[in-house]
């Protein structure tokens, strides 16, 4: 015979939730005082049944190395989401000194495999300048072009250690300036077409050498005192990138075929200053 | 990369990470680099916020000013058209900031973190506020328009509807009503209540406001309602010890499984921490806790691709990797999830003791193993502290009525696991012992 006293009783998971305002022994009915890492509705069926919660899988398979700083989206119409970009990954902030060196540090992380390219400008022409950084990283002139006292080069380091290296340039005991920049997908150096006038007006060779998705750059030195301001170019200025405007004496200008639309494939400039002025121009070939 | 649709919507995933913006297409197995020829990048420490407008990302980050093109995959520097970029006598610039009636809003000065600003509209370049002649769509900036600023410190702004933007501060809650030129008034919502610094809110699509306050409350504003309402009265003990300083605190509207995550995360560092989850459709808080301590996001966004894949909250981590909360996922990205959920207690009207006979589950047919404990006591409080008297094993499907014969006058179950587990339904037998088994007559 049945115990009157016994009772069968379904025992349900606390849909509820976690409730911890009432009394121990009167804890609200479907609540609990305690769930962690579950859900009411378990996430694989959809139903209200009880479980565990979903868990982490990763969105995007790489990592960026450090703290997501910040996660948003942007939804847009009447574009293609562009592709991997080749080319510029980040430009220093560039670096000047009076006595012969000057330094320049990425203030991101370059990330190994990349290259980087220093493009400089100094008062020495009796040497070229060396070129070291703080990771060890090995760096090959590429092109250099002087006249008179005023000199402009670039040298590129391939493959190179990441981190976030202090770049050294050294020359003499002349002003010299850098502005250096971290490239992606790099595949070497394409080429010069530096300048062939010199003096108070400097104008580049027009070169078609180069194709989408290469990176050409022009780097113009001046006396100090006299900064380069603008440069003019072939090609509609639009397609052309200024960068570091604020490093004595030196001024940066980058054009990346197929990107926003450049098709294009020239390079050539003109610079006009009352000082002495002198440039360098090339291509880097990129990775398509 | 895009995925067809009918509108021709391209969506693009932006991260920013040591100050430098990079970008993900729905799908994409890898990060691409933005093209960034400013020479300077976003802060690289600390937490950035954006807003979208005009298809472009816009940063208030205190100190840079710059926006990101996903069109182009570039990263540009903000610069004012017309007018003069929002900043304080130091320079600093806004560090918090939104999107509202297509303008963008931008407050958060360290020298001067009352004052807010509104670019005009559709023009997030566009800075003049003295344009000739007078626009009801032009840039407005508190402190130099009839409105004002409100007073306290800005913590955090809401665009809630096209008609209402909060402020939130830091002990005050306001809201700006119609748009600033066009006879908007600032009204003060509370004297009492304020908003945690940042981004510590969130709507759900029912255009209620979640957000977390100044002294750690939960509240929820809907429309309509005078005042913000406190939800957090079933938890306010596991939300009483957090520091509201040392922690950063976002909130998210996740559709998928229908309810608002809390993330509370340190900001010095990559550590322990819970986080909450409000279930919309049970009316429920859970909590969360990552044993990764990198897991522990600081940014967090809901992503809306086409695909069903690509429609999930995703949390940005101290690690640098970007992750989903996936229904197929059984772990943490490799690392087993510790669940827990207590059932009871169980008590008879008689307040007598009782005998547990026996318990039998049923669990989901794919479930993982679930342990089960058996707690008793004298009392609720007492049995919930105590050493569990029996514990053992569930697995998927029905399984085998278990014998347990503990007695007490309170019992609770306690179902724990590491891995991913699903309940159909307990059954227990209780016997009630009924005035033996009640605590002895007290004689007067």
């Amino acid at each position: 015979m049945a115990d009157k006293r016994e009772q069968l009783l379904p025992l349900l998971f606390p849909f509820g939730g976690i409730d911890r305002s009432k009394a121990y022994s009167a804890q609200p009915q479907g609540t609990t005082p305690a769930a962690v890492n579950v859900r009411g509705y378990e996430p694989g069926s959809g139903r209200q049944r009880g479980g565990s919660r979903p868990g982490l899988s990763r969105y995007v398979s790489g990592s960026l190395g450090s703290l997501i700083q910040d996660l948003n989206i942007v939804v847009g119409t009447g574009y293609t989401a562009p592709g991997p970009p080749t080319g510029v990954v980040q430009v220093s902030q560039g670096g000047s000194g009076s006595a012969g060196s000057a330094t320049d540090t990425f203030q991101a992380t370059v990330t190994a495999g990349n290259a980087i390219l220093v493009l400089l400008g100094s008062n020495n022409t009796g040497s070229f300048p060396t070129v070291t950084d703080s990771l060890g990283n090995s760096y090959t002139r590429i092109n250099n072009n002087s006249f008179s006292s005023y000199q402009a080069a670039a040298y590129l380091a391939t493959s190179v250690t990441g981190g976030t290296p202090t770049i050294t340039a050294a020359v003499g005991t002349a002003f010299i300036s850098l502005v250096s920049l971290e490239l992606q997908g790099v595949l070497g150096h394409e080429g010069t077409s530096n300048p062939a006038g010199s003096g108070t007006t400097v104008a580049g060779v027009n070169w078609t050498a180069a194709a989408a998705p290469d990176l050409m750059y022009v780097a113009v030195w001046s006396s100090p005192g006299s900064n380069p301001t603008t440069v003019t170019r072939s090609g509609g200025s639009s397609n052309y990138q200024d960068v570091q405007t604020s490093v004595v004496n030196f001024k940066v200008a980058l054009r990346h075929l197929g990107s926003n639309g450049d098709y294009g494939s020239d390079l050539a400039w003109s610079l006009s200053k009352s000082d002495q002025l002198q440039g360098v121009q090339g291509g880097i070939e990129i990775s398509a | 990369m895009s995925q067809t649709s009918s509108s021709q919507r391209v969506v693009s995933l932006v991260a920013v990470a040591n100050g430098r913006v990079w970008t993900a297409a729905p799908g994409n197995a890898t990060w691409w680099p933005a093209v960034n020829n400013t020479g300077h990048t976003l802060n690289t420490t600390g937490v950035v916020y954006s807003a979208a407008n005009q298809q472009k990302l816009w940063f208030a980050d205190g100190t840079h000013w710059l926006t990101f093109d996903p069109s182009t995959n570039t990263v540009s520097n903000w610069t004012a058209a017309s007018g003069t970029l929002f900043a304080d006598s130091a320079g600093n610039t806004p560090r918090l900031i939104c999107t509202w009636r297509g303008r963008t809003v931008l407050s958060g000065l360290l020298l001067d973190g009352q004052n807010w600003f509104a670019t005009a509209v559709d023009d997030p370049t566009n800075f003049q506020l003295f344009p000739q002649p007078t626009l009801a769509t032009q840039a407005v900036e508190g402190n130099n328009s009839t409105l004002g600023t409100v007073g306290d410190v800005i913590t955090g702004l809401i665009p809630w509807s096209d008609d209402v933007l909060i402020f939130g501060g830091d002990h005050t809650l306001w809201q700006l009503q119609g748009d600033p030129f066009s006879g908007g008034q600032i009204q003060r919502l509370s004297d009492r209540i304020g908003m945690a610094w940042g981004q510590a809110y969130c709507k759900d699509p029912y255009q209620n406001l979640w957000f977390v306050s100044n002294q750690m409350g939960l509240y929820q504003y809907t429309p309509g309602q005078p005042q913000p309402v406190r939800v957090s009265g079933p938890i306010e003990q596991l939300l009483w010890n957090l520091d509201t300083g040392l922690n950063s605190f976002r909130l998210i509207w996740d559709d998928r499984y229908q309810g608002v995550h809390i993330f509370c995360t340190p900001t010095a560092a990559a550590a322990a921490t819970t986080h909450l989850f409000w279930e919309q459709r049970s009316n429920a808080f859970f909590q969360d806790s990552f044993a990764n301590a990198n897991h522990n996001p600081l940014a967090v966004c809901a992503f809306d691709g086409n695909l069903p894949a690509d429609r999930h909250a995703l949390l940005g981590s101290w690690d640098g990797y970007v992750r989903q909360l996936s229904p197929s996922a059984t772990s943490d990205d490799g690392t087993a999830i510790a669940s827990s959920v207590t059932l009871g207690p169980i008590l008879t009207s008689l307040l007598d003791d009782m005998m547990l006979k026996d318990i039998q589950a049923v669990l989901g047919e794919t479930s993982g193993t679930v342990t089960y404990a058996v707690y008793v006591g004298d009392t609720a409080e007492k049995a919930l502290s105590n050493p569990a008297v029996l514990t053992d094993t569930w697995g998927a499907g029905r399984n085998l009525n278990d014998q347990v014969r503990r007695a007490g006058h309170a019992i609770w179950i306690k179902i724990s696991s590491t891995s991913a587990w699903t309940l159909e339904q307990i059954r227990i037998r209780i016997n009630g012992r009924g005035k033996v088994g009640q605590r002895v007559w007290k004689q007067f």
